[in-house]
Parts: structure tokens; C-alpha cells; sequence
């Protein structure tokens, strides 16, 4: 096994903010916009928060083609990142951003996401690479999405410490008591265990109110540094991006290292609490991109929240629910709130109204949210710490 | 004709197919350090090259496992239907469907013994999976 990434110095990150923050004007089913159109939406309304225009965006970052990106939005980047590992990269365009932002590559930087995941509007032809080492040695195998393959490790957790199905459902139960005061939510019912096992099986032990809907939307952010956010007229006060770390683990569901723990959340998150001089008794709030109802049990424990094994129990007693001690996915999360295909980016959204004190699940008095993504079916992670000015 | 994805071999995975079409499961050994799947024509620990390919028993245990009630290309008329992980009793992870048993969540547990049997797709022989002693064939 390689030794951890983890040493030298870390991208310490304390004087980069972020000063806009929006999703698309409709999220959910948006059959009248396409993916572009969704991702420029949402861009303009986060550049509004702080004053900006097109024009002063010298910085983009996505996941669609950067040259389309840039023309659409109607600026000519001098800083480009098209990394795409999966629905985590808006954590790593964070990341990379405060890199930039730190040594001059650009001053403002726009991240964006744009996808019409259920319409289908303006979207190229899907294109699966069968040659590539999951297209070989996995997908031939009847895997008819990724309910089918990211789901795969599950019993090897599940055998491990002894639990049954009954601790996936929880995870939806406990966010569906936060999707509920979530009026955008694309579920906003509360759901019992019961109501969840009897929902229809998709792919055992999984049921279909533990997998995410399929949605469209839009959502983009805006960082710049703290010194020039001080010059700007803004809607909100900045929101502080404290800590960042990322980790690529290999495409492949089967190929992860250990099936019952997921060493990018590990290395990744690891980095992020390093950089940002804090640990988890720090966090006040967390979202942990849930594609699945297994990804908040894998992340809490390797996040170091609670011991290995101990998630389950940790969720089932209300810890993460409204009125627990780590509020946690309380848009909802990607099952429950809206899944566009690549999450992350509305997992950043809520953690930025959070810290601004606007999400409609406003938890009282947080300082300090830890924002963990996923991308592929357990290929890559990246993690991102926002503090409260 | 089911329709089942053929896989797509690249020059670097060929051997790996041309030994399935014998039956067989090879795979790239380091002799530093150990089995290399997906196949590479390097080991990903110490980039050594070439690696010399040598064959599994073909026997092993199920590490973890989803029952699909949602068919995959070619699957239409298997649903519901396995896709497991099996840890090769060499060490190597391969993913494949179980065959020979009831398709239940109570037909298997983590650990059990399975054996590769072939599949025929269109010439190719893909792994696939029995319980110790079963002769289901497809």
C-alpha cells in the first residue's frame, strides 16, 4: 500500500472567500432550459451577489467544455479548470481556485455547474467507454447505472459491523426531517424506516428513497480574495474558505482499496481539517454528498465524526437529524433535495447558505461547515471547510 | 442471442481474453509485488515492464453483493439477478454474477466459496460465478 499524500506543507487557504453563491432561478424538473443555459443562470445570479458582471470574471471553473463556458458566460478566462473526476469536482475547482486566487492566476473565479440530469435538454449523447477498466471488467456484468455498481461494496460494510438494510434507511429518514423544510426539495416528505423498505427495490439492499432522484439544475459560486471582497458591494458577507483537500482513488467501484472504507474520503478530508487548523470537534455542520444512502455512513466514519462501525447508530439516534448535535445534509441531501448527476455543487450551495444564514433549514448559531464530496463510483473525493466571517 | 455487452479488449487486456477464451483466468504478476488487475503491462506499485501473466485457481469467496432489479444491456430476461464481488482466492478482486442459486438476499452470505465458470458472448468467455460444487452452466 502507497504511504498517504499527507505531508509537507498544506494549501493553506485563509484569505480566500466566497463572495456569490447561487443555484439556477428552477431546480428539479426544468424541461425549458438546457444544461448551458442552467449553469449561465446560475453564474449570473452569483456573480449579482457580489456587484460582478461577466466582464469581471478573469477565472472559470466546470465540468462542460471550459471554451464553451467561457463564450457563453462572455469572458475571455486568463485562469481555465475543466477537472472532471466526477460529481466532487466543484470541491477540487474550490480548491484549485484558492490556489489560483493566492498566486495571482486570476483574481475572480467563477465555478459553475449546469446539467439537465431528467430532461435531457442540451445534452450530448451519452458515450460509455467500454474499454476503459470499468467498461472491461465491470459494466459487462448487467450494471444498468450506477445503482448498480456504486451500491456494489455495501455488504461488505454491512456484513462487517453486523447491520442490516434497516441502516441505509435511516439515512434517508433522518434527511427526509430536513428535506421537509426545504421548499425547493424534490422529496419534501417525511418517511418513516418502513415507508422507506417498502419503497420499490431498485438494486437490494437498496430501495428506490435511497437513491437519488434524477434532476435538472444549476449552481455556481464566486471566489475572490478577501481583500479585494472588502472593495465589493455585497449581498452577503463573505463566507471563508478555511481548509480544501482532494484525493483520486481510480475509477472503479471494486477496485477501491477497501470495500468498507473509502480511503479518498479519508486522505481527502484528512488534508482539509489539516489546512484549515481544525478538527472535528471544530465542524458545526456537515454535508456528506449522499449519490446513495451508504455514502453518509462511509463518510462519517472516515471523516473520523464517529468510529468505524458507528455511523448507523450515530444517524438512528438523531444526531444528524434537526435538533442533533452535527446537523447534517439538511437540504436534504442528493437523495432527497435534487441530484443533477455531478451533486457536489448543490452540496457547496447549502453549505454557503448556512454560513450566511439563508437556507430554509437554518440551523441557529453554526460557525463552520465541513462539505465532503464524491466522485465516480468511489474514484475520487475532495473536501472543503467554510468558515463564518 | 441475449444482447450482453462483449468487452471491448485493448491491446494491454488481450491476454486476459485470449486466456478467458481457454477457460481460464490469468493475470500480470509482479514479482515484487503481486497480482495486477485490472491488467496493466506495468506494476502500479514499482512500474516494472513487462510483468509475466500466470493463472488464478479460479476459486474464491464473496466479498459483497446487489441483487439488480433493473437490467443492465442484455439482462432483460435475468432480472432480478446478482452482481458480486468475488475476492479471488489469490487476492485479486474480480466482478461478476452468481448463478446456481435462488435469486435471494438469504442465498448468500459474505464469505461463501464460489468457482468461475464462462459465459459465450459472441466468441468471448466472460468469468462468471458458481457456488462450490454447482454445475450451472450458461
Amino acid at each position: 500500500m502507497a504511504s498517504s499524500w499527507i505531508d509537507g506543507d498544506p494549501v493553506k487557504s485563509d484569505d480566500i472567500v466566497i463572495v456569490g453563491a447561487s443555484e439556477s432561478e428552477n431546480i428539479g424538473i426544468v424541461p425549458d432550459v438546457s444544461a448551458m443555459g442552467l449553469a449561465i443562470d446560475s453564474a449570473l445570479r452569483a456573480l449579482d451577489d457580489a456587484g460582478l458582471t461577466p466582464q469581471d470574471v478573469d477565472g472559470i471553473a466546470g465540468t462542460m467544455h471550459p471554451a464553451e463556458l467561457a463564450l457563453q458566460l462572455g469572458t475571455r478566462p486568463r485562469y481555465v479548470d475543466g477537472t472532471n473526476v466526477g460529481g466532487c469536482s466543484y470541491m477540487l475547482h474550490v480548491r484549485h481556485a484558492v490556489a489560483a486566487l493566492r498566486t495571482g492566476m486570476a483574481s475572480t473565479v467563477v465555478i459553475m455547474h449546469g446539467e439537465s440530469g431528467r430532461s435531457r435538454v442540451g445534452v450530448p449523447m451519452m458515450s460509455m467507454d467500454m474499454t476503459a477498466a470499468p467498461g472491461q471488467f465491470e459494466r459487462i456484468y448487467g450494471v444498468a447505472g450506477t445503482f448498480s455498481m456504486f451500491t456494489l461494496p455495501v455488504m461488505a460494510y454491512l456484513n462487517k459491523y453486523g447491520l442490516d438494510e434497516s441502516a441505509l434507511a435511516e439515512v434517508s429518514v433522518a434527511q427526509s426531517k430536513w428535506a421537509a423544510q426545504q421548499p425547493r426539495a424534490l422529496r419534501q416528505k417525511i418517511v418513516t424506516v418502513d415507508d422507506v423498505l417498502n419503497s420499490s427495490m431498485i438494486a437490494w439492499p437498496f430501495r428506490v428513497l435511497e437513491c437519488c432522484p434524477l434532476t435538472d439544475g444549476g449552481g455556481s459560486l464566486v471566489l475572490t480574495t478577501a481583500a479585494r471582497a472588502a472593495d465589493m458591494d455585497l449581498k452577503f458577507a463573505p463566507v471563508l474558505v478555511a481548509g480544501t483537500g482532494e484525493l483520486v482513488e481510480g475509477a472503479g467501484s471494486s477496485f477501491m482499496e477497501d470495500l468498507t472504507s473509502f480511503r479518498a474520503f479519508r486522505e481527502s478530508s484528512a488534508e482539509a481539517f489539516r489546512s484549515a487548523e481544525m478538527t472535528v470537534d471544530d465542524i458545526d455542520h456537515l454535508m456528506i454528498y449522499d449519490a446513495y444512502a451508504h455514502l453518509p455512513l462511509y463518510g462519517l466514519e472516515d471523516l473520523g465524526f464517529v468510529g468505524k462501525g458507528e455511523a448507523a447508530e450515530f444517524i438512528k439516534s438523531g444526531a444528524t437529524s434537526p435538533g442533533g448535535s452535527l446537523p447534517m445534509n439538511t437540504n436534504g441531501g442528493g437523495i432527497m433535495y435534487t441530484h443533477t448527476g455531478m451533486y457536489g455543487m448543490f452540496a457547496l450551495q447549502e453549505a454557503v447558505r448556512q454560513m450566511r444564514g439563508t437556507s430554509p433549514a437554518q440551523v441557529d448559531g453554526v460557525q463552520t461547515s465541513f462539505v465532503q464530496g464524491v466522485g465516480g463510483m468511489f474514484a475520487a473525493a475532495g473536501s472543503v471547510i467554510l468558515r463564518k466571517q | 442471442m441475449s444482447g450482453k455487452s462483449v468487452p471491448s479488449a485493448t491491446p494491454e487486456t488481450r491476454q486476459y481474453w485470449e486466456h478467458t477464451a481457454q477457460n481460464e483466468v490469468w493475470m500480470p504478476k509482479c514479482e515484487q509485488h503481486g497480482w495486477v488487475f485490472p491488467p496493466r503491462p506495468h506494476c502500479p506499485t514499482c512500474g516494472t515492464r513487462p510483468l509475466a501473466w500466470q493463472q488464478l485457481s479460479g476459486k474464491g469467496t464473496i466479498a459483497s453483493f446487489i441483487i439488480s432489479h433493473r437490467a443492465g444491456v442484455g439482462y432483460q430476461d435475468e432480472v432480478p439477478y446478482f452482481i458480486i464481488i468475488v475476492d479471488t482466492a489469490e487476492g485479486p478482486r474480480m466482478v461478476g454474477n452468481l448463478y446456481g442459486v435462488p435469486v435471494t438476499p438469504e442465498s448468500v452470505t459474505i464469505g461463501m466459496p464460489v468457482e468461475v465458470f464462462f459465459e459465450d458472448r459472441e466468441g468471448v468467455h466472460v468469468p462468471q460465478w458458481r457456488p462450490v460444487g454447482s454445475t450451472v452452466t450458461l
